[in-house]
């Protein structure tokens, strides 16, 4: 057709559309400049395409020959009917007829007005191919195992120019196996290409395939026995809803307590005593929490906008949460929570008469125990008295509420006071 | 502009008392003072907020919120209980176009 020039410079380009008839001085009447110009740049790349074309068809052109032989040969059967194959193969042939028309037509100048025949019969063969996308997606399965089954088979050993390969028409006819033996197909690995049923034994399983990966038992004489591994699950560490009278949180949020806090000072003298030096100007770095942050932050907005901000319904919930978790918040107005503090005081006055009880015994006995230990002092623990000691008021708080069943309504009541108050039911 | 006003020992300084002491501090009179925003802080002692000086009243009434105005004593509040205002508003359900306005006020005699 035209040079096969391999480099696509733009003196090639220019050689080429000379030999074409097309001039790319300007100084030529027929031409403006812009076309010209628009045609100069579209050049090397119009060398480029039709060179790969050239390319792609004379590789076409081989395979077509060797297609043409085989049909020759009367071995590949067409007698059945028209196929889903066959149809595609057929359309995009004249697909490729067409097309080289519409190019050819473009080439010389011809209009190629939407009524042309070319480009009906082109847009026909398109709407045909489009339609047969989803129906060739269907039978994508089908088609791939049998083109691995004969390209398999081709490697395996069957000579190359006989049939070894299966041709499947349309809802699977008949298989035309010459030279390739059942065997052969299933040591491939596709055992019967008619079977399109799904195959388990296609799925990689980690026993098959890896024998050193681990089993579900390590060994048969370890005793450890693990746990097939089906499906995730929760992991409690105790049993989960203890019957206890002070749960977990209320025990956290009272430890956390001013009441606590202050009794905790006095009585537990080996721990020394926490101060932050926020708020007082001490220290290397003036100490700034989040609080503090977001202050400073609406102090500076106000400031610049000339505008007071009130306090939003978000930001006073924000501050209630904050107090509640961290229990006491910078300055606490004693009053307030006097009945809470009270209330608390029942759990702890409890505790501690629990921990007489232990250590004193009941009644009479308790009382004369008691003098006598303020008489003589604390001597050294006889075997027969059991005593507990605890370590703090954490401590003796924690052992009551093992230890204490809370039956009666009282009991109830109390609990329900020292709950969480975004617990509370009112 | 922002004020710092400090205080020792009073609770805090009128708005009127400012803008007196503003208008003397910058050459202006004290009908064209606006002060807003004071808040005092922690303590006591000390106040800050804000204040803005117009070049004239007439300025200033073009410019400046009608609350803040009425703290000046230029215009009138409207009607405050809110049961006087329902029964204006059910005074004009009756009407239709201007002879709601007619009808809200005359209604009341």
């Amino acid at each position: 057709m035209v040079s096969k020039s391999k480099s696509s410079s733009s003196s090639d380009a220019e050689k080429f559309l000379e030999s074409i008839g097309v001039s790319t001085n300007s100084d030529h009447q027929d031409v403006s400049p812009e076309l010209a110009k628009a045609v100069k740049s579209d050049a090397p790349l119009l060398v480029k395409s039709l060179n790969s074309l050239i390319e792609s068809i004379t590789s076409t052109k081989s395979k077509l020959n060797e297609l043409k032989e085989r049909i020759r040969s009367e071995t590949l059967p067409t007698s059945k009917g028209v196929s889903l194959l066959e149809v595609k193969l057929h359309s995009l042939l004249s697909y490729l007829t067409n097309l080289s028309f519409f190019i050819l037509l473009k080439l010389q100048g011809h209009s190629t007005a939407a009524g042309h025949p070319a480009l009906d019969k082109l847009i026909e063969l398109r709407v045909v191919l489009e339609k047969m996308k989803p129906i060739e997606a269907k039978l994508k399965y089908q088609i791939d195992k049998v083109v691995k089954a004969a390209n398999e088979a081709d490697g395996k050993g069957a000579s190359k120019g006989s049939a070894s390969g299966t041709v499947v028409g349309w809802e699977g006819e008949e298989v035309e196996r010459k030279g390739v033996s059942e065997y052969e197909l299933q040591a491939a690995g596709v055992s019967d290409p008619l079977q399109f049923k799904p195959n388990p034994r296609n799925l990689v399983g980690a026993m098959s395939l890896d024998p050193t990966a681990p089993t579900y038992q390590d060994e048969p004489g370890s005793g450890v026995y693990r746990p097939p591994k089906i499906a995730p699950t929760k992991y409690t560490e105790d049993n989960p809803k203890k019957k206890s009278q002070l749960s977990q949180q209320t025990r956290e949020s009272l430890s956390k307590s001013r009441l606590f806090r202050d009794m905790r000072e006095a009585f537990d003298t080996a721990r020394p005593e926490q101060v932050t030096s926020h708020g007082t100007g001490y220290g290397l770095r003036e100490l700034r929490d989040a609080k503090d942050e977001e202050l400073q932050k609406i102090e500076d907005f106000e400031l610049d906008n000339y505008q007071r901000l009130g306090a939003t319904r978000d930001r006073n919930k924000r501050e209630k949460a904050a107090i509640r978790r961290s229990g006491t918040s910078g300055i606490v107005d004693e009053m307030e929570n006097l009945e809470t503090d009270f209330l608390h005081m029942e759990s702890l006055d409890r505790a501690v008469s629990f921990d007489d009880k232990q250590r004193y015994g009941a009644g009479l006995l308790a009382k004369r125990n008691q003098r006598a230990e303020a008489v003589f002092g604390e001597g050294d623990e006889s075997g027969a008295r059991k005593r507990k000691h605890m370590g703090d008021a954490d401590e003796m708080l924690r052992f009551q509420s093992k230890q204490f069943s809370s039956k009666t309504g009282y009991d109830k009541a109390i609990r329900k006071m020292t709950r969480p108050s975004h617990k509370k039911r009112k | 502009m922002i004020v710092d006003v400090i205080h020792p020992g009073r609770p805090n300084v009128s708005h009127k008392e400012l803008g007196e002491k503003l208008a003397k501090l910058y050459g202006s009179t004290e009908e064209c003072v606006f002060t807003f925003g004071f808040r005092t802080a922690f303590g006591g002692g000390k106040s800050t907020g804000f204040a803005l000086i117009y070049d004239s009243l007439e300025e200033a009434k073009k410019v400046e919120p009608k609350y803040r105005l009425i703290r000046h004593g230029i215009g009138a509040k409207g009607i405050i209980s809110s049961k006087q205002r329902k029964e204006r508003k059910n005074r004009a359900k009756k009407f239709r176009g201007t002879k709601k306005a007619k009808a809200a006020t005359a209604g009341k005699k």
